[in-house]
C-alpha cells in the first residue's frame, strides 16, 4: 500500500483507539498493533526495505535479512512494535493477570512507534536483496 | 484458554462492539467482531472436544503458544498440539470439521477476509460492507451459542 495511505490508516485507527476504555484491553492492544503495523509498513517503504506492493503483516513474518535491516536502521521503532506484538498472546488470546496494564503499555508503545516512524527518511542508496535467480 | 475465559471475552467485548460506530470506527468494530467470534468458536471447539482448553495461549505464529508464567518478563514460546486457533485453519485441527460447525466457521471466515482489504488495506468502507460484517457476526455467534447449549464432546 502507498506510504501516505499507511499514514492515513494509522492515524484513523489511533483515533479509534482513543475511544476504547481500559476494560477492553484486548481491543487496545489490537488497535495499537494495527496502527503500529501501518507505521512500520510506511517506514519499510520509505527505507526501501519493502516495496509499496508488498506489506508485512507482523514483524515475525519479515525475512531474516529485512528484519535485521529494520533493526539496524530503526531499532527503537522495531523494539516498540514488537513489544506490542508480544502482548497479544498472553493478553488478547490469553487470560494473563493485570490485563489493563497491558492495554496501557500498548498505547505507550504505539506513541513510541509513531514518534520513531515520523523520523524515518529514505536512505541515500536503496537496499537490494540478493536472489540467485536475478539476472 | 478455558471456555469460561473465552466466554467472558465474548460478553465483555460485545459491549465494546456496541459502543463503536460501525462505519466511522469500522477497523476496530470489525476487528473486535472477529475477536469475539474467534473466542466463541474456540469455546465451541473445546466444548465439542475437538481442541483442548488449557492455560496456554496462542501466538500469532500458527502452532506456537505461550505458557505462563513469564520468566523474567519474557513469555516462553513453545510448539504444542492445537489448543486455541487464531483463525480458521490456523493451526489446522485434526480430523474433519463437524457439519454443524462448518457454518459457524464460514461466518467467521467472512469476518477474517475483511482484514486485508479494509483494515490492513484501504478499500472503501461502505454501508454494504458494514451490513455484511454485522450479518456474519450475528450468524457466527448464533451458531456458536447453539452449539454451546448442546451436548459436549460427542462420541
Amino acid at each position: 500500500m502507498k506510504s501516505d495511505a499507511h499514514l492515513h490508516k494509522a492515524e484513523r485507527i489511533t483515533r479509534q483507539l482513543a475511544k476504547i476504555g481500559p476494560r477492553f484491553h484486548e481491543a487496545r492492544v489490537e488497535a495499537a498493533m494495527l496502527a503500529a503495523t501501518h507505521w512500520t509498513n510506511r517506514s519499510l517503504h520509505i527505507l526501501g526495505i519493502l516495496p509499496e506492493a508488498h506489506d508485512m503483516i507482523h514483524t515475525d513474518y519479515l525475512t531474516g535479512a529485512d528484519h535485521l535491516r529494520l533493526k539496524l536502521v530503526a531499532p527503537a521503532l522495531l523494539a516498540a512494535v514488537e513489544g506490542i506484538e508480544e502482548l497479544r498472546a498472553p493478553y488478547v488470546r490469553g487470560a494473563a493477570p493485570d490485563p489493563a496494564a497491558a492495554g496501557e503499555t500498548a498505547i505507550r508503545l504505539l506513541a513510541l512507534v509513531e514518534a520513531e516512524a515520523r523520523k524515518v527518511r529514505a536512505p541515500e542508496l536503496p537496499f537490494v536483496t540478493y536472489s540467485p535467480h536475478a539476472t | 484458554m478455558r471456555i469460561a475465559d473465552h466466554m467472558e471475552k465474548v460478553e465483555r467485548l460485545s459491549e465494546l462492539r456496541e459502543q463503536l460506530d460501525p462505519r466511522g470506527d469500522f477497523e476496530i468494530w470489525m476487528w473486535t467482531s472477529m475477536t469475539v467470534a474467534t473466542n466463541a468458536v474456540n469455546a465451541v471447539m473445546h466444548h465439542l472436544g475437538i481442541t483442548a482448553e488449557g492455560d496456554y495461549y496462542a501466538h500469532q505464529i500458527p502452532g506456537l503458544y505461550v505458557v505462563p508464567p513469564p520468566q523474567a518478563g519474557i513469555w516462553q514460546r513453545v510448539i504444542l498440539p492445537p489448543g486455541d486457533v487464531i483463525h480458521v485453519g490456523f493451526p489446522p485441527i485434526r480430523g474433519a470439521v463437524p457439519a454443524r460447525l462448518q457454518q459457524t466457521f464460514a461466518a467467521l471466515t467472512v469476518l477474517e477476509d475483511m482484514r486485508e482489504p479494509y483494515v490492513r488495506g484501504d478499500d472503501p468502507i461502505t454501508p454494504a460492507l458494514v451490513e455484511s460484517c454485522r450479518r456474519a457476526f450475528d450468524d457466527c455467534l448464533a451458531g456458536a451459542r447453539a452449539l454451546l447449549a448442546g451436548a459436549a464432546k460427542p462420541a
